[in-house]
């Protein structure tokens, strides 16, 4: 995976957006990965006896959709130098993001749960996020109601960094209520949206993003959820992708998903504090070096 | 294993549960050499069947304590996980070498991988195949990649005892990657006389056999008796009717990994 430059992105929206491969979005983005944008869109598409150049005219519409977004937001794709590495760790990244606000080499962590939260969780939220803050470890959420909002919200009064994985095109707001937040963590944190500009929520769209944030973060934090809600969804993509998951002991008692995933073998730990949580992170950060020494003292 | 090993071993498990998955050894179901599905309840799937009766040699008599392997592939193919392409185990073998972005966490869970069999299955090989492992070989890759392979990385944490053996690609290889996938000794280059020895061959991913098989050809050569291939992965490619049904069927990739299955009989370790 070593291709840079122009012609990658323009034949990577070619291909997802202009062209009618018969190929599912996962199976077209795995191909891509391994072969690059150009040669793919070159293999779907081969020059035939009356058609000898069948690209040009998918090629010209993905520039036209590129200078279109042009004053929107960055464009990044997965072979671009600058986009998140630890997204082309998981086997379901985004091909393409588009971006407002500073990149930077975050090593943060999620704080995810439900829209409606009581005020003890909002309460949990907001002071993971402010000590995050404080130990200036990038708080990373979704931007919706509830969790998302007090995550972000307290990263912010905080003075930390934040970064919002929507689930909506970079140029929309989900909730209306939360434009202003949307606008504040472009100017001092990041957003960051894998969708088409204009798309509006789906159903579809949501549990994507979630594994976009899981695939951004270090961990997941599951503050407080439902038996239904998408921080289940994103619980599970964290396991799959072999992040650490961390669930409070409120969504051990109250969701049957959290109390299986909290007895099983999976990498899950249950935090009973906002300081607790904050120590399990902590040495979730810096577990990378030590996994070495284990290593090493299991193996000599 | 001590206290402190079982300790180590129950604190790195969960770090790759939910991503690497044991591979199923299942008579008739999965192919007893590869693991992936067979046919008809056949032995073998079709390309181990074909490696393996392919390169047959008549029966004869070795040197005395010594009795060569009638078939000359290698006596036992050992994966450690399948790596179902779309699924995270598969990712983290292209990315742990990704020239242009690494991933430390596919290095570190492969890594994990790696060590937790050796600290709970080194001795299977042993006792499956009788003879106590001499010998470490490499699969070099055959694409030319340059610099020191990060699978070498990985071989650290396999048994120090065996001892380290250089096998190269050879020179001159066909340019097409599909004829580099035929089972073909002459792909690798071995200076060594392995004399009555028991070399384990290590591989990341195991997609045909191919390669790997054609090294193992290659360490016959040189007078190699045992010769046991260990992969990190069996790729399964669902892209493939029979594999997607047999996927399907048993809900693959079956996790949380366990470590206290023998990846060397599917169940428990030989006695």
């Amino acid at each position: 995976m070593s291709r840079v430059g122009g012609d990658e992105v323009l034949a990577l929206v070619a291909l997802l957006r202009h062209s009618n491969t018969g190929k599912s979005w996962r199976a077209l983005v795995n191909e891509v990965r391994e072969v690059g944008a150009v040669e793919m869109l070159h293999r779907e598409h081969p020059p035939t006896l009356l058609d000898l150049e069948p690209t040009t005219e998918l090629l010209d519409a993905a520039q036209h959709d590129l200078e279109a977004w042009s004053g929107l937001a960055k464009v990044l794709t997965l072979f671009d130098s600058d986009f998140p590495a630890q997204l082309r760790e998981v086997h379901d990244l985004p091909p393409l993001l588009f971006v407002r606000g500073a990149l930077a080499d975050d090593r943060g962590a999620c704080i995810v749960g439900s829209r409606q939260a009581s005020p003890a969780a909002l309460r949990f939220a907001s002071d993971v996020a402010t000590m995050l803050a404080d130990l200036q470890v990038p708080v990373i959420s979704g931007l919706a109601e509830g969790i998302d909002t007090a995550a972000h919200t307290a990263a912010l009064s905080a003075g930390g960094r934040t970064v919002a994985v929507i689930g909506t095109g970079i140029d929309k707001v989900f909730p209306k209520g939360n434009e202003k937040l949307q606008q504040q963590i472009e100017r001092d944190g990041l957003v960051l949206s894998q969708f088409w500009p204009g798309s509006n929520p789906t159903r579809a769209t949501f549990p994507m993003r979630n594994a976009t944030m899981s695939a951004y973060g270090m961990c997941t934090l599951v503050v407080t959820a439902g038996e239904q809600s998408g921080a289940r969804i994103q619980a599970r993509q964290a396991v799959a992708h072999g992040r650490p998951l961390l669930l409070t002991r409120d969504v051990v008692t109250r969701t049957e998903w959290g109390q299986e995933l909290a007895a099983s073998a999976y990498d899950v730990q249950v935090v009973s504090d906002a300081k607790d949580a904050v120590g399990a992170i902590n040495r979730i950060l810096q577990r990378p070096q030590r996994i070495d020494d284990l290593l090493v003292e299991l193996t000599q | 294993m001590n206290e402190a090993q079982q300790q180590l071993v129950s604190r790195l498990q969960p770090l790759i549960a939910g991503v690497m998955a044991n591979p199923l050894r299942l008579p008739g179901i999965t192919c007893s050499i590869c693991t992936r599905e067979v046919q008809n309840g056949d032995l073998r799937c079709r390309r181990c069947n074909n490696d393996y009766e392919s390169n047959a040699v008549p029966f004869e008599f070795g040197p005395p304590g010594y009795q060569p392997s009638p078939y000359r592939t290698a006596d036992l193919v050992v994966p450690l996980s399948y790596a179902l392409k779309g699924h995270q185990a598969y990712t983290d073998l292209l990315q742990y070498k990704d020239t242009y972005s690494p991933s430390k966490a596919a290095l570190d869970r492969l890594s994990v991988l790696t060590a937790l069999f050796q600290a709970c299955h080194t001795w299977c090989i042993d006792r499956l195949v009788g003879r106590l492992v001499t010998d470490l070989a490499i699969l070099p890759s055959l694409q030319g990649r340059q610099g020191l392979h990060p699978l070498e990385e990985i071989a650290q944490y396999l048994p120090r005892a065996w001892r380290r053996i250089q096998l190269a690609a050879a020179p001159n290889l066909p340019s097409d990657s599909n004829a580099r996938r035929q089972t073909n000794p002459a792909f690798f280059h071995n200076t060594e006389n392995l004399h009555g020895r028991h070399v384990v061959l290590f591989d990341d991913t195991w997609v045909t056999g191919g390669h790997a098989q054609g090294a193992a050809l290659t360490l016959r050569n040189a007078g190699a008796a045992r010769v046991t291939i260990l992969t990190l992965g069996r790729c399964l490619d669902s892209s493939w009717p029979e594999t997607a049904s047999f996927i399907r069927r048993f809900n693959l990739p079956m996790k949380p990994y366990d470590v206290a299955v023998c990846p060397v009989t599917g169940g428990t370790c030989p006695g």
